[in-house]
């Protein structure tokens, strides 16, 4: 099974570019695959993105140009239990809400081409942590590098396959709030918050001065990873001007400001 | 509950922050690995990769043309 319906093992990245391979659009290493059903750029508009693995939402944006609509999971079971799947350039999404589970094969969105010009999927896995973290390095990180963090998507799909060949344990796709904790004065979103940092490990110290710091900025999670995309788009801008000013020859408005494919 | 958990509860209420948003901020700072000190990080880092876009975007529209008068700020050059 693969995140975009109908495409196959050998035709599975024609038109885009390999796990790995030197991205000219990207300026650097290609983090994922550019998974294509071999029926041109029309032909793929509109087709099922799937889930491979039983995954829970983390995140979905839109960026006008770079990975267009996205989106990203956090896989919960199986052999890759901890990493992120993260499906670009998308027409639409399925699921939204953050924490929704998804079964492995359950529809999440359909194929577009929001982000770039050529309709495809660009599916990247990482290894236990967000996608967005490509961005902190990025173009400059070297093929070493992007490989340490990342897991060929085919090498994923096929060992999800394998899963499901052994009897995958039954996963119920049904959104799942987060258990409320027992509280005597908490409402029911303080208890959600409370439930929260001890799913996640995440410090109850560091939880208050990342919410007074972003009650100062009337932020939220969605302004984070606003910012983080912002970061990532600026930096390919610099390196794209920089790389413009070398050549002596601008072709800085021929291209999209960032471009990600 | 612990005394740093009362503490964020504290914080929550103290600066009035939406109960409901706080969740997906801490699960969103989670999965960056990040705190309340990234996220002054990266507000800097914006301001400074975009002042540096600007510089940049400065410098190639020289390049690209070079004896444009207007485009070295000679004040001398007649209108457009």
């Amino acid at each position: 099974m693969f995140p975009l319906r109908d495409s196959v093992p050998t035709d599975a990245t024609r038109g885009g570019f390999e796990y790995l391979e030197f991205s000219s659009y990207q300026h650097g290493t290609h983090e994922g695959i550019d998974f294509n059903c071999g029926q041109g750029s029309e032909g793929d508009f509109g087709t099922d993105l799937i889930s491979v693995a039983p995954m829970r939402h983390a995140w979905a944006g839109e960026t006008a140009t770079g990975f267009g609509r996205h989106t990203w999971f956090e896989v919960t079971d199986g052999p890759h239990a901890g990493a992120y799947c993260h499906y670009a350039h998308a027409e639409s999404l399925v699921h939204v809400d953050p924490d929704m589970l998804v079964a492995r094969g359950d529809v999440i969105g359909h194929c577009g081409r929001s982000g770039t010009v050529h309709a495809h999927l660009h599916f990247v896995v990482t290894k236990g942590r967000p996608p967005t973290w490509w961005w902190y390095g990025g173009p400059n990180l070297t093929k070493d590098e992007v490989e340490a963090f990342t897991i060929d998507p085919l090498v994923f799909c096929a060992d999800y396959d394998q899963w499901a060949e052994n009897g995958m344990p039954a996963v119920n796709a049904v959104s799942q709030a987060v258990e409320p904790v027992p509280g005597e004065d908490l409402s029911p979103a303080e208890q959600e918050l409370l439930a929260t940092v001890r799913e996640l490990g995440y410090p109850a110290s560091e939880a208050a001065g990342l919410i007074r710091q972003a009650a100062g900025l009337e932020s939220d999670g969605d302004s984070i990873a606003g910012w983080i995309n912002e970061i990532g788009a600026l930096t390919l801008r610099i390196q794209q001007l920089e790389a413009d000013l070398a050549e002596g020859a601008p072709v800085a408005d021929a291209v999209p400001s960032v471009a990600v494919t | 509950m612990t005394d740093d958990e009362r503490l964020m509860i504290d914080a929550l209420r103290e600066v009035g922050y939406p109960a409901s948003s706080a969740s997906g901020l801490v699960r969103q700072a989670a999965g960056l690995g990040s705190n309340g000190a990234s996220i002054a990080g990266w507000i800097n880092e914006i301001g400074a990769l975009t002042a540096r876009v600007q510089e940049l975007e400065a410098a190639v529209a020289a390049v690209a043309a070079p004896d444009d008068p207007a485009q070295r700020g000679d004040a001398s050059a007649p209108a457009a």
